[in-house]
């Protein structure tokens, strides 16, 4: 199998689960119980939490936020990295220079910092969180779409394009976006991983979607918390952050090759 | 005249695809012999056979006998990868189409043929330079010592590949595999080389394979020439009697294809008809008869042509070829 | 002659090599220093040279796909040099080029059928059914199937995209045509079918053509005239078949020998000394003076000038008697 194909196959699993939450499990996520901390049963198969509720709901139920955080920031990354990345690109010399500029100056803000700081200032929610990992991932996207775009727009098949009295406004969507399409997918499953990952650190760090909805990197806090009374609580929500994560990173890695 | 390498039978495969079929053909000492082919008809792999740099995935069957500077005569597909890289750079050289890539670009020339040197031939640094030194000049290279401090990226590509030839002479090889040389070269250019390794294959005796697309190059510098087709040997012979009086349809049809040179009248040339088969999917019986405008049904592409001598020392694979000749 | 369709006067085009650390170019290369050419209608002019002589440039330059650094392009006795973007689009129509390496000429992610549709669109000269047709009816012109319409550029051999690329260049109907080695990327067998294809489209259509390529034999075969460059000058020019046999100046002498053929035809061997100089910093005086085997203490000198030899034939070097 390929790396691509086991990418895929992880992915479709993991929003399998999530979509299909209500169904797989017996409790509603936040539904709390009397038995506290219960270690792995039959009928809780990961346990409970410190409120009663059932952990495998709350993993398969906190793969929606994931997702829709680490699609969107994606998404947001691509909307403004793409186009961003063909300018610079295509028109080189000095708009080139300014965007790479820009580009390189927000590659350099340490995301996960800059991340904390804003959702400090206007308050946890996922449109925030979206928002903030989208902008701290576009320049990764412009930066490998503006490569691309600077090479196709050398490539023969441009040229002949120009003699035939095509401008930018014909070869910018007809010749470098299919041609850099590849790369854009694969990068846009790259930042999937990588905002699942930071919006699961940002929650673990306190700065996550308000409870009492389920989410991966709080309950990963909490669970640590009651480590030696039920580890299935911290542990199977970090297993679901890896899991996506590698998934989307396989996915990626594998369409980039 | 003794025979510095021979091969027989040498057939060569990477995974369920062959690329080279039953090979048999000898070099003579002093001889040299041009293996022309299109893309794909597996001229360069049999080059990277002899030298055994095929690499894993290749699967090679027959034999290729070495006869060695010290007198002993090996098989060079039985002996084990450390036997080979002695035999290799110092019984058996290769220089390639493109010396940028072969040359190390972080290293100065002078430290790359002292390398070469000191593997093969142990010597004092002091005498390590002055033999690099002769090795240039015996190229021509106008500046020797100049060159020795330079990178490769600051020598032109004549220069690079003079650097080779440099390399590869560096241990008197018995037998020279030269894989396109002058391909990338401009023809000012490729006319200085192609002296150059004339030169010293007349001061050195070695034995010369040339392998190379180009008709009007093999005519002027080889002995002997083996035209390949989708991995066979489709004609062999002396340079002149090939071209002089081809028997092998597609060896004819080659000369044709091209424009010639100081043409009488301007002539139409013919071109060959179709594309070089995929070595994947080869026509059955002779591999040209899709192309061969000699080809008879029910004949041509059910059995496979053997060599048959059609004069001395000049073979032809051809089922037709008394015919077409007649 | 006839009145030119395409003519150069005094084309120069200069790269920049080095720019420092605000951008500020340092150090510039003369691909073109000069070069004055015209084609007739119908006509072939073959651009010889080795690398660095600057022949692809100005193919370039002739397509207006490069400005000129100076110099002047006209095309039907209009000047197009000064043209950009929408003033050239007419231009565009009439004159196309067809590149050498089969592989980069054609877009990976388009079907066959769209590259040959493209020059019809951007020019708005087709659309619908009839842009269909018009591209069936080029594929069948270069001997390509039908069915290759749909197909993706990986699918095809390299003679077979290179016909792809001749269609292309054919859509639109052109006058005139600039080859950029079209050949020497095919293996020999495919080799002639192009050239013959070349040919055909030249008598069929009334084409013009720059046939650029270092490849004097099929230079000699297929163009009326021949223009060697050296460092970015014209050395000589004139008829083809005269240029080959009997060339007048030193380079193309050096140049014609080194056509292993040559030999064989009894020809002198000229083996010139030397590299190619660095177009960045070339010699004073005659360009070639550094490897002519004729030169002489005024060759280092003076930049000889072009000047006619027979009729129609030019060359610019300061001695008579040679070669």
């Amino acid at each position: 199998m390929t790396r691509r194909a086991c990418g895929l196959v992880l992915i479709l699993a993991v929003t399998f689960a999530a979509l299909f939450a209500p169904l797989l499990t017996a409790y509603a996520p936040t539904q709390t119980g009397v038995f506290f901390l219960a270690p792995p049963d039959a009928a809780h198969w990961f346990g409970t939490d410190d409120l009663g509720r059932d952990v495998l709901s709350r993993v398969l139920h906190g793969g929606r936020a994931s997702l829709v955080i680490g699609v969107g920031a994606a998404f947001v990354a691509c909307v403004i990295g793409v186009p961003a990345g063909l300018l610079a690109g295509y028109c080189g010399g000095r708009v080139d220079l300014w965007a790479t500029q820009v580009m390189n100056l927000c590659i350099a803000l340490p995301g996960l910092v800059l991340a904390l700081l804003i959702t400090a200032v206007t308050g946890p929610s996922v449109l925030n969180i979206v928002l903030i990992l989208g902008f701290v991932s576009w320049p990764r996207v412009a930066r490998l779409v503006r490569g691309q775009a600077f090479l196709i727009r050398e490539a023969l098949f441009v040229e002949a394009a120009r003699a035939a009295g095509a401008d930018a406004v014909w070869i910018v969507p007809m010749h470098i976006l299919p041609n850099v399409a590849g790369v854009i997918a694969a990068q846009f499953a790259l930042t999937v991983a990588y905002a699942i990952f930071t919006s699961s650190s940002l929650s673990f760090l306190g700065l996550g979607i308000p409870p009492p909805s389920p989410d991966w990197g709080g309950m990963v806090r909490t669970g640590l918390d009651y480590l030696s009374i039920n580890p299935a609580m911290g542990l199977a929500p970090s297993a679901a952050v890896g899991i996506t994560v590698l998934g989307f990173y396989l996915l990626g890695s594998g369409t980039r090759g | 005249m003794v025979d510095v390498i021979a091969t027989q039978h040498l057939t060569i495969g990477f995974g369920a695809t062959r690329v080279v079929h039953r090979l048999s053909f000898s070099i003579a000492a002093g001889e040299v012999v041009a293996l022309v082919g299109e893309s794909g008809s597996g001229k360069s792999t049999v080059a990277l056979s002899l030298m055994g740099l095929l690499g894993r995935s290749a699967s090679v069957e027959g034999s290729i006998h070495l006869s060695r500077k010290n007198g002993e005569t090996c098989d060079l597909l039985t002996l084990p990868e450390r036997r080979l890289r002695a035999i290799r750079g110092n019984d058996l050289a290769m220089i390639f189409q493109e010396p940028m890539a072969s040359l190390d670009p972080i290293y100065r020339i002078g430290a790359q043929i002292t390398e070469a040197l000191a593997v093969h031939r142990p010597m004092p640094q002091a005498a390590l330079r002055t033999e690099a030194l002769r090795l240039l000049r015996s190229v021509a290279i106008a500046n020797p010592e100049a060159c020795l401090s330079a990178y490769p990226h600051q020598l032109s590509g004549g220069q690079r590949q003079r650097v080779m030839i440099a390399i590869a002479l560096s241990c008197q090889p018995r037998l020279l595999i030269a894989d396109e040389p002058t391909t990338a070269l401009d023809a000012t250019i490729q006319a200085q080389i192609i002296d150059q390794l004339r030169q010293l294959r007349a001061e050195t005796g070695m034995a010369v394979l040339f392998i190379t697309h180009d008709l009007g190059l093999v005519r002027e510098i080889a002995d002997r020439v083996l035209v390949m087709y989708a991995g066979r040997i489709v004609e062999s012979g002396p340079t002149e009697a090939v071209f002089g009086a081809p028997r092998m349809p597609y060896t004819a049809g080659l000369m044709r294809s091209r424009p010639r040179l100081f043409a009488e009248t301007p002539v139409r040339i013919e071109p060959i008809p179709g594309n070089v088969p995929n070595p994947a999917h080869l026509p059955p019986g002779c591999a040209f008869h899709p192309r061969c405008a000699h080809s008879q049904p029910g004949r041509c592409d059910s059995g496979t042509p053997e060599p048959e001598a059609c004069a001395p020392g000049h073979q032809v694979c051809c089922l037709r070829w008394r015919e077409i000749v007649a | 002659m006839t009145a030119p369709l395409i003519a150069a006067e005094g084309l120069v085009k200069h790269f920049p090599v080095r720019q420092d650390v605000f951008g500020r170019v340092s150090a510039q290369v003369q691909a073109v220093a000069g070069v004055s050419l015209a084609i007739a209608p119908n006509e072939v002019l073959g651009l010889a040279g080795e690398s660095g002589s600057g022949k692809s440039t100005i193919g370039r330059l002739l397509l207006r796909l490069l400005d000129p650094t100076d110099g002047r392009i006209s095309f039907a006795g209009q000047d197009v040099t000064a043209l950009h973007d929408r003033g050239l689009r007419p231009f565009r129509r009439q004159a196309q080029i067809v590149f050498q390496d089969p592989i980069g000429s054609l877009d990976p992610t388009m079907t066959i059928g769209a590259a040959i549709a493209e020059p019809l669109r951007l020019q708005g000269m087709a659309n619908g059914p009839e842009l269909r047709e018009r591209v069936g009816a080029l594929l069948q012109a270069v001997a390509l199937p039908a069915g290759y319409y749909n197909r993706h550029p990986n699918e095809l051999s390299g003679g077979q995209r290179q016909r792809v690329v001749i269609a292309r260049a054919l859509s639109v109907d052109p006058s005139f045509i600039v080859a950029d080695e079209p050949v020497s990327a095919l293996d020999v067998s495919i080799q002639a079918q192009i050239i013959n294809l070349l040919e055909e489209m030249r008598t069929r259509r009334g084409l013009a053509m720059l046939l650029i390529s270092h490849d004097i034999a099929l230079m000699e075969h297929l163009c009326d005239r021949i223009a060697v460059l050296y460092l970015g000058r014209v050395m000589e020019i004139g008829p083809a078949r005269d240029l080959v046999r009997a060339p007048r100046h030193p380079y193309t002498e050096a140049l014609v020998s080194a056509v292993p053929e040559a030999a064989r035809a009894g020809r002198r061997r000229i083996i010139l000394r030397g590299d190619i100089p660095n177009p960045a910093n070339p010699p004073a005086g005659c360009v070639f003076h550094t490897r002519c085997p004729y030169a002489q203490p005024d060759c280092s000198r003076i930049v000889p000038e072009m000047r006619p030899v027979a009729s129609g034939h030019l060359k610019a070097c300061l001695r008579d008697d040679v070669p």
